[in-house]
């Protein structure tokens, strides 16, 4: 088996990753240009709409569960920006950033009580398949993913490129002030962009869960690579956090077998964190937050 | 000042009671802290409770400790830190890997893996060198991530199996007096707790010395604590060096009690319980920590033997952060206050009831409070008298204060700025500017506005760097000097908006103004030598000095953040003073002032430089104001110089005017060539 | 002809504030329908303070704001501009990233439901700026100075308001460029936008205007027909101080001396 067969096969078995990851970073990115506020919740919000699917599939079956969780994730999303994120603008970004640690550590601690800490069989859309890929194997929930992310990625663009809604969520991105002077409402478009960023979230939260299993830990800190695909898009653009998914998923999933260096446990996620702080050290004057003291106002 | 009611009480109507033994006030709270200090330690023995209860209180120690050094690096320099957990970590992991590879068992082991998280610490703080905020919290996510994938799994540090283990043992030689067993907790509870106090005794030297000044100036302008010649990048790798080093020892001190640790412990999830702990704690006080150590262990205890509660506590913890940082953010420490207030008045009145005299009493405590809370506005003045008398000891207080700079005052000139340009991108924002200031001289920097006038400002006090040009301060090259290194050559600054530090009060203000008086470093600060307490005291003494100059002692002991903003203007303006700097560039000090005001503070500027022989820079855009003050004016417009001289020759000249006014049509017209 | 009896904007008696800075200190003005009204002043005077608490960027801290037999003291800007006020803030606030054609649609958003009426809109503004046709899918952060403040003009226009506002016109631009902002300011004008203009150099919209307000430490000090305020001494006055005006050049600037 050569270098390129082996890379390309390692290549194909990471998509599902980065398909994971391009949809949480999609969530962060729209939100983080909406308040400037990086959602560190995003992990729970992500994982919570994994469990709602697991307990209503007995009830509904298995696709509307999980839409069922998808709008869960949606609405976790609202609740967050309209009674922490928003409650804490007029401290500070740093505050409001902290405040989502919060919502964090609440929901995942939620979620390990009312369904416990054991490893759950998630949610599954289609039946239990396997593809073969040069000597490994493909799963289908893997395939969903990678597919799920690509048709949810053109949405996404496809919302904010043609619809009135996604024009007005650009404009207060670009300029929040501007955009009120407009006639546009930023508070309305910073919620549509928690709703869109909690949908996103919990599709991938479904999603990944079916693929690695519903723990109410291991799932949100999973998630966290994402917040470093999108630090390395720059964290507002959904462009650049699709790289950042690319290379995120690509360094997760291919790193381990680059040799003994590679083989050390968790010698991605060192690589990831080196690199992250690299780019935040070249582009730091992009990192300052604006509750840097410019006044007692 | 606050005025009592005359009162006038029928003391036949309250019933005489003898009166209480006289006990001096000092030696009643030195038995008080002797009698708690002894139940602080003895209690596990003395007390009949059993010994889970003991185990909780070593917890409480070990979450305290960690709260701690969260205070320091997040409550006091501002720099947020969700990787506590890992520092935590390395304190615990060195330690067990110095006694596998080398056998060095505790307490030796203690200075390493301290030195280890501190040093671990460190290089996350290069990281808050360049992101702040928000991103300074990703960061230190980031790294938390990373310690738990990476670090903790590396099998060196770690060891083989996935944990850590240290066979519990004993200090001092087994079978003689002298010799403590660690597997008995209660003696690991007296370790943990000295542990404690340690790190408490530390930080609280720290927190009222120079270097805790210099840290909450970090955290309240970064741009105002370099012009007080803070070097802001020591300060931040101090703090987070020694933040670690008390997680460290946290950590360290955990492992030596329980015999074992995985890496599971010091994950992501860790540092936020952390986090909770010192924000619900009230992020910026000890003893708030202490207090919300023992909450946690309690709740922990509670939630763990009632079955109906159990698996909660994440829950209620998580609630808990949640609610201090939306509803409380003062947290413990801000209740604790309000607690110790009222006890404080309702002790005070039972003490007066018990003597005779309620009524009086009674209404002053409450008049206190009342004073505290609600009629503050009112009492405080919105304009302030400047009473500079005795002009022979200020002067000495100025020049007494800097010695390497009163030789340079001898110098000419005071500022020299030759050729600056300014670019930004492809804009020139200044464009060939010299300007100079002699000692002495009330120099104003006037031009319209987007003349660049702020930019030429801030490539002179250093905040940017000219693309080409110099800047001789006192006869010294500053061109590529940092702030703080200007502030230290004897230019002192204030800020068109305020950058006083909010949380601190006036004095609290004004006394980090004397940190380059100061000759004491942080080891100094930290055991509380007597070099450092001296200087402390002068320090002091200096600053009361000047408060009592400029008739700021009504409000000296508020809270900047509720004050006047004409009073404000005054404590910026005092805070340069302090700092003894004879050079001083104002950034549009009448921005905000009404007309009154406005005419109070160019009173003060020439009565500060008449008997005192400070030299002024400032900009403005109230040219009346300035015409009135200054010796000589700069104009600027487009980025060039455009004017210079006597405000009388300013006022009169058509390029001038034409630059402010714009010019009349017709003149246009010719220009464009008609 | 002005109306006497309702102006279109009435502001009285109007406080505000920056966080602890009282910016503006018992402010009173009136604009008719159909007039063109300078607000000028020495930097900080007011001036853009004023135009922003009128379009809701800042709450007031005391005072009235009355808009078309309205009270909108204390509405956020977006309900502002849905009763026919425009704001073109200092600095433009123009929409960095996105392109002139996005930024004459954002400018369009209160008559958004009108879609037929867009096109023709956004022809009518273009045909007053040709230069922004050509440069319709640029992003308008890389336009030049005079382009964008022409992009902040037409993007104001293209909600036909009733009041106009305009925070600094000439800021960094040429005075050609200025002279036809102002030719395009009166035609507007003529089809019977009342106009406010806040500007730094007075001789040039003291010229285009019918009355103006001189503000200074936040309250007017001085107002009139625009015409007689251009040959008051007390306006150089309020500008550069007491003493201030037509003499004697000043020996030109020699360098260090």
């Amino acid at each position: 088996m050569s270098f390129f067969q082996d890379a390309f096969v390692n290549v194909i078995l990471a998509l599902p990753l980065v398909g994971a990851y391009a949809l949480f970073a999609l969530g962060i990115v729209v939100i983080y240009r909406a308040s400037r506020v990086l959602n560190l919740a995003h992990g729970a919000i992500a994982t919570l709409p994994a469990y709602v699917a697991y307990s209503l599939a007995p009830h509904i079956g298995s696709i509307p569960a999980v839409v069922g969780g998808v709008l869960a994730g949606g609405l976790l999303g609202v609740a967050v920006e309209r009674f922490v994120v928003r409650r804490l603008r007029s401290v500070s970004q740093t505050a409001q950033t902290v405040g989502t640690v919060a919502v964090f550590g609440l929901i995942v601690a939620l979620m390990a009580k009312i369904w416990g800490t054991g490893l759950l069989r998630p949610v599954t859309v289609v039946p239990h398949a396997a593809y073969h890929v040069g000597h490994a194997l493909l799963f289908s929930d893997g395939l969903i993913l990678i597919v799920v992310a690509g048709v949810a990625t053109a949405g996404f663009f496809a919302l904010f490129r043609f619809t009135s809604l996604g024009l007005a969520m650009r404009l207060a991105a670009d300029n929040r002030r501007a955009a009120a002077l407009m006639g546009i409402d930023p508070e309305r478009t910073t919620a549509a962009a928690w709703l869109i960023g909690g949908l996103f979230a919990g599709l991938g939260g479904v999603l990944l869960a079916g693929a690695s299993g519903l723990h109410p830990y291991i799932l949100p800190l999973q998630m966290l690579p994402a917040f470093v695909a999108a630090l390395i898009g720059g964290l507002d653009s959904a462009g650049g956090a699709l790289l950042g998914s690319l290379v995120v998923g690509m360094a997760i999933g291919i790193v381990p077998s680059l040799g003994s260096i590679g083989h050390q446990v968790g010698a991605p996620q060192a690589a990831l964190t080196l690199l992250a702080f690299v780019i935040m050290a070249l582009r730091g004057k992009r990192f300052q937050a604006s509750d840097v003291r410019t006044g007692l106002a | 000042m606050v005025r009592l009611p005359q009162l006038s009480i029928r003391r036949t109507s309250v019933p005489r009671l003898p009166a209480l033994p006289q006990i001096g006030p000092r030696a009643r709270r030195l038995a008080i802290s002797l009698l708690a200090l002894a139940l602080i330690v003895s209690w596990p023995w003395t007390l009949p409770l059993p010994l889970a209860i003991v185990t909780d209180a070593v917890h409480a120690c070990e979450y305290a400790m960690v709260a701690v050094s969260l205070v320091l690096l997040t409550g006091w320099v501002g720099q947020i830190s969700l990787a506590q957990g890992a520092f935590v970590g390395v304190g615990a992991f060195v330690t067990a890997l110095v006694f596998r590879k080398a056998n060095i068992p505790f307490p030796a082991s203690l200075p390493i893996a301290v030195a280890a998280s501190a040093l671990v610490a460190v290089l996350l703080g290069i990281v808050a060198l360049r992101v702040r905020g928000l991103y300074l919290a990703v960061a230190t996510l980031i790294f938390a991530w990373m310690a738990d994938a990476f670090l903790f799994s590396a099998s060196w540090l770690v060891g083989a199996g996935g944990s850590a283990s240290l066979p519990t043992g004993t200090i001092g030689k087994t079978n003689t007096f002298v010799s403590f067993d660690l597997h008995d907790v209660r003696v690991f509870y007296l370790v943990i707790l000295a542990g404690l106090c340690l790190g408490l005794f530390g930080a609280s030297n720290l927190r009222d010395s120079k270097t805790g000044r210099a840290f909450f100036a970090v955290r309240g302008s970064e741009m105002a604590a370099v012009s007080l010649g803070i070097d802001v990048t020591r300060y931040k790798l101090l703090a987070f060096g020694l933040s670690g080093a008390i997680a460290g020892l946290a950590g360290h001190l955990q492992i030596v009690g329980d015999g074992s640790a995985v890496p599971a412990q010091f994950n992501f999830l860790t540092s936020l319980f952390y986090l909770s702990i010192a924000v619900v704690g009230g992020l910026t006080s000890l003893s708030g920590a202490v207090a919300a150590g023992i909450l946690f262990s309690a709740l922990n205890e509670v939630f763990f033997r009632v079955t109906a509660l159990n698996g909660y506590i994440d829950i209620v913890a998580a609630m808990l952060l949640l609610t201090v940082l939306i509803v409380y953010p003062g947290g413990l420490a801000a209740s604790g206050q309000t607690l110790g207030r009222r006890l404080q008045t309702i002790a005070s009145a039972l003490r007066s009831r018990l003597s005779g005299s309620a009524a009086v009493e009674a209404l002053d405590g409450s008049i206190v409070q009342l004073s505290e809370h609600g009629s503050s506005r009112a009492s405080a003045p919105s304009t302030v008298e400047t009473v500079v008398g005795e002009q022979g000891s200020l002067l000495e207080l100025i020049a007494r204060a800097r010695p390497e700079v009163e030789d340079r005052l001898e110098l000419e000139p005071v500022l020299e700025a030759r050729g600056i340009i300014v670019r930004f991108g492809g804009l020139t924002a200044v464009n060939d500017v010299s300007l100079m200031v002699r000692r002495g001289e009330i120099v104003g920097l006037i031009g319209p506005n987007g003349a660049g006038k702020t930019t030429l400002f801030n490539a002179i006090a250093g905040l940017n760097e000219p693309t080409a040009g110099s800047v001789h301060i006192f006869g010294k090259d500053a061109t590529a000097l940092p702030v703080h290194a200007r502030a230290a050559l004897g230019v002192g600054r204030t800020f068109q908006l305020i950058q006083l530090f909010p949380q601190l009060s006036v004095f609290d203000n004004l006394l980090a103004a004397t940190h380059l008086l100061n000759p004491t470093g942080f080891l100094q600060h930290l055991v509380v030598s007597e070099r450092a307490l001296y200087e402390e005291k002068a320090a002091r003494e200096r600053v009361t000095e000047i408060i009592d100059r400029l008739g700021l002692h009504d409000v000296a002991h508020r809270t900047v953040s509720g004050l006047p903003f004409g009073v404000l203007r005054i404590v910026e303006l005092a805070r340069a003073l302090v700092t003894g700097a004879p050079f001083v560039m104002l950034d549009e000090p009448a921005s905000g002032l009404d007309d009154a005001e406005t005419q109070k503070l160019a009173d003060l500027l020439l009565t500060l430089r008449n008997d005192l022989g400070i030299t002024f820079l400032l900009i403005e855009h109230d040219v009346a104001m300035v015409t009135s003050v200054t010796d000589y004016m700069y104009v600027i417009n487009r980025g060039q110089l455009l004017a210079e001289g006597t405000p009388g020759d300013i006022q009169r000249n058509e390029d001038v005017i034409a630059a402010y006014l714009g010019q009349p049509a017709g003149q246009v017209a010719e220009e464009v060539g008609a | 002809m002005s109306g006497l009896i309702d102006p279109l904007l009435s502001v009285n008696d109007l406080d505000a504030h920056y966080g602890p800075i009282q910016a503006l200190r018992g402010l009173t003005l009136h604009v008719n329908r159909g007039e063109m009204v300078a607000l000028v002043g020495a930097n900080g005077a007011g001036k853009s303070t004023t135009l922003r608490t009128v379009s809701g960027m800042i709450r007031p801290s005391g005072g009235a704001v009355m808009f078309d037999g309205e009270d909108i003291g204390g509405l956020p800007p977006q309900r502002v501009v849905a009763r026919g006020l425009a704001h073109l803030p200092e600095g433009r606030e123009l929409f960095p990233n996105m392109s002139v054609e996005d930024n004459l649609r954002a400018g369009f958003w209160v008559r958004r439901h009108q879609s037929s009426d867009y096109a023709a809109m956004r022809d009518r503004v273009m045909d007053h700026f040709p230069i922004l046709r050509e440069r319709a899918k640029q992003a308008a952060g890389t336009l030049s100075g005079g382009e964008q403040q022409m992009l902040g003009v037409a993007r104001a226009l293209m909600c036909d308001p009733k009041l106009l506002v305009v925070d600094e016109l000439s800021l960094g631009l040429a005075p050609l460029i200025v002279a036809k902002l102002f030719d395009i300011l009166h035609e507007i004008n003529n089809e019977g936008t009342a106009v406010v203009i806040v500007e730094q150099f007075v001789h040039m919209v003291l010229q285009n205007t019918d009355r103006a307000y001189v503000l200074a430490k936040g309250h007017v000090v001085l107002e009139g027909r625009s015409a007689d305020l251009l040959a008051d001494p007390k306006l150089i006055a309020s500008y550069l101080g007491e003493g201030a005006g037509h003499g004697q050049r000043a020996p030109t600037p020699a360098g260090v001396s």
